[in-house]
């Protein structure tokens, strides 16, 4: 898929030709540079955006022929969204923020709330079931964007750069959160980060440069790209090492769906 | 949960809230207090001058069988309450005083039965100095002919009349009483003196009278009773000038009625403008909402608000400036028309605006400011749901 931005004259191309798939229960990291293009595809992804090219599919409907409102749906019910700032709506409580999904869902109150203050007992956070949203630090605002994320069972999650307004501790524990959510309720994670730590936890890393796929490595979090402690995961080395076992799938970069092995 | 996303804020609502109060308490009380004038002009100019039914004809002279038989049929309607014969002419006026003599020319000149009026007319009620008349020698004069004659109650004035016969007739009098405004035309230039006396100076016959006022026990009535009166007193469809013409106030005050209709329709237009007013704050202030929480309008966009709910989400705001506007407003208009029903205020040279408790002078005006709140919300409720998601949540 490709998202053009700008007029016809002077067209600013976002993503150019990008094309990956991601299995059910995946952790994906999208990690790439500033002005990369990885929040325009997590947009897309998300249908918070629309595609100037290609197509989208999601649990194999083709979001591009639905209406408005059948996405307005779709995000409600199949995606769960975790952004940088948390987004949480101030004037509501955590309890509140994390029953929105549900109730715009129209799902029963009695049951919605339960599961609500399950999701926050999940993210560690039900002591601070009825706190104003405001009054949370980064990091409890960012478990209770997690928690909502999660009440409608999302098929899929989408996070944009989660850790990127917290400390180091509060990002380690929040990956990890992450990380242990995804295995124990076996839903797709794609998370845009530069966080190497969260990349290091993901199952695959799809590389964005200039709005195209730069790369993709599998098994990120087994590689020896974290026990070795180096950082730069664009390290050549590190690539070429990891193409030689085989865990990374040559692609004409965007050009060809990949099949995960 | 909705309003406390929406109105954290609460200044704005208040702001907005409280124009729609405004404009509608200022509905329901310049709709209340004018209509009330019009109705307090209305009951005047029927308790001093035509009562609630006038019976007159072309010729300005009823005869003494007619007026006999129009006070026989009148009485026996029960919801009349009272009758009486008037006579009015023109009649110059001589004052007796220390500067001299003073001469009054062409002054509206009331010959009343005293007795009759006591249950016919509030007339004894425009004496605001001194006594109504009682004896045939006695007369009332208006304040601004006493006040320009420099004459008081107990002066001597010598009054002439033309008779039938184009003889002018004098006469003295006592001055018993000042009379003042009254019936909303002014009984500040007219005078007052028994009819017997003007029937004799007019060289009328004894019953004679010019018009006949009948009072009723509920002014609702009077179309009613004056075509009751029709079918018993008019006898024939002919030209004739002595032809009976029985009016009820409505058509005695039909100009009255409709220049004053006019007015408050002007005044109406003046507050549909305020209302106008009203919805472009409701829609400034609701734009600034919309604006204020883009980025909140993007969250629940992406997390699956459809644009109908957006648009819901607003409306019930302008709905809720509307209701909060309509109550306010409602509560502070009924408590000024409860009291002005209670303790009239007397406005427009003296006149106490007659103020009915009716519920639907204060509901129209509360339905209209609500209903302007809820469509003034159309336009932002639309913006706000256009916004796109990816973009509204980039707004700081």
């Amino acid at each position: 898929m490709g998202r053009i931005y700008g007029d016809p004259n002077s067209p600013v191309e976002a993503l150019r030709g990008v094309s990956f798939t991601v299995d059910h229960g995946e952790m994906v990291a999208i990690a790439g540079p500033s002005g990369s293009g990885k929040s325009t595809l997590l947009n897309l992804i998300g249908m918070l955006d629309a595609p100037s090219s290609g197509r989208i599919v999601i649990n194999g409907i083709d979001v591009g022929g639905l209406s408005e409102d059948e996405k307005a749906v779709m995000r409600n019910e199949e995606i769960g969204f975790i952004f940088q700032f948390s987004n949480l709506i101030p004037e509501l409580t955590a309890l509140e923020n994390v029953m929105l999904p549900g109730m715009i869902g129209k799902k029963n109150g009695f049951d919605l709330r339960k599961k609500a203050i399950d999701r926050l007992t999940q993210v560690g956070l039900s002591s601070k079931a009825r706190s104003g949203a405001s009054t949370l630090s980064g990091g409890e605002m960012q478990r209770v964007a997690i928690a909502r994320s999660l009440i409608n069972d999302p098929s899929l999650v989408l996070a944009d750069e989660p850790t990127g307004n917290l400390d180091s501790k509060n990002s380690e524990e929040l990956i990890n959160l992450m990380r242990d959510l995804n295995k124990k309720n076996n839903q797709t994670f794609a998370i845009i980060s530069h966080d190497h730590k969260i990349v290091a936890k993901c199952d695959r890393v799809i590389r964005i440069r200039d709005g195209m796929i730069e790369d993709q490595e599998d098994d990120v979090g087994s590689s020896d790209v974290t026990s070795t402690g180096d950082k730069s995961l664009n390290d050549k080395k590190t690539l070429e090492k990891l193409r030689e076992e085989n865990k990374i799938l040559r692609t004409r970069l965007g050009k060809l769906e990949q099949k995960r092995r | 949960m909705a309003r406390r996303f929406l109105f954290k804020k609460k200044g704005s609502t208040i702001i907005a809230s409280s124009a729609v109060a405004a404009t509608i308490f200022l509905s329901i009380f310049t709709g209340v207090i004018f209509t009330g004038v019009k109705l307090g002009v209305i009951d005047q100019i029927a308790d001093y001058q035509v009562g609630h039914v006038l019976i007159s004809n072309d010729k300005g002279l009823i005869s003494t069988q007619e007026t006999h038989r129009i006070s026989l049929v009148t009485r026996t309607n029960p919801m009349v309450v009272g009758g009486t014969s008037r006579i009015t002419t023109s009649a110059d006026l001589k004052f007796f005083g220390m500067e001299g003599v003073l001469e009054q020319s062409r002054i509206s000149t009331f010959g009343v039965d005293p007795t009759l009026e006591q249950k016919a007319s509030r007339l004894s009620s425009v004496v605001s100095e001194g006594a109504f008349i009682q004896f045939q020698n006695e007369i009332v004069i208006g304040s601004e002919i006493l006040t320009q004659a420099k004459a008081k109650i107990g002066s001597i004035v010598e009054m002439t009349v033309s008779g039938l016969g184009n003889d002018d007739v004098t006469k003295k009098f006592v001055v018993v009483g000042v009379s003042d405004v009254g019936g909303f035309s002014g009984f500040s230039q007219s005078a007052i003196i028994h009819i017997k006396t003007l029937r004799e100076m007019m060289n009328l016959g004894t019953g004679e009278s010019g018009s006949y006022l009948v009072r009723l026990s509920d002014i609702s009535n009077a179309e009613e009773v004056a075509e009751w009166l029709k079918n018993r007193l008019v006898t024939s469809d002919s030209d004739d000038n002595t032809e009976l013409r029985i009016e009820p106030i409505e058509v005695n005050t039909k100009s009255f009625a409709t220049t004053f209709d006019q007015l408050i329709a002007f005044i109406n237009l003046i507050g549909f403008v305020g209302m106008g007013a009203a919805a472009l704050g409701i829609i400034v202030v609701l734009m600034m909402m919309v604006s204020g929480k883009t980025r909140d309008i993007g969250l629940l966009r992406a997390i699956g608000i459809k644009r109908g709910g957006i648009i819901v989400l607003f409306m019930l705001n302008g709905a809720i400036i509307g209701v909060i506007g309509a109550i306010t407003g409602g509560v502070v208009g009924s408590i000024a028309i409860v009291y002005l029903h209670f303790y009239p205020v007397a406005f427009f040279g003296g006149i106490a605006p007659v103020v009915a408790l009716d519920p639907t002078k204060l509901l129209q005006p509360m339905i209209l400011g609500f209903t302007i709140s809820v469509l003034s919300s159309i336009y932002p409720a639309w913006r706000a749901s256009r916004y796109r998601p990816a973009e509204a949540m980039r707004y700081f």
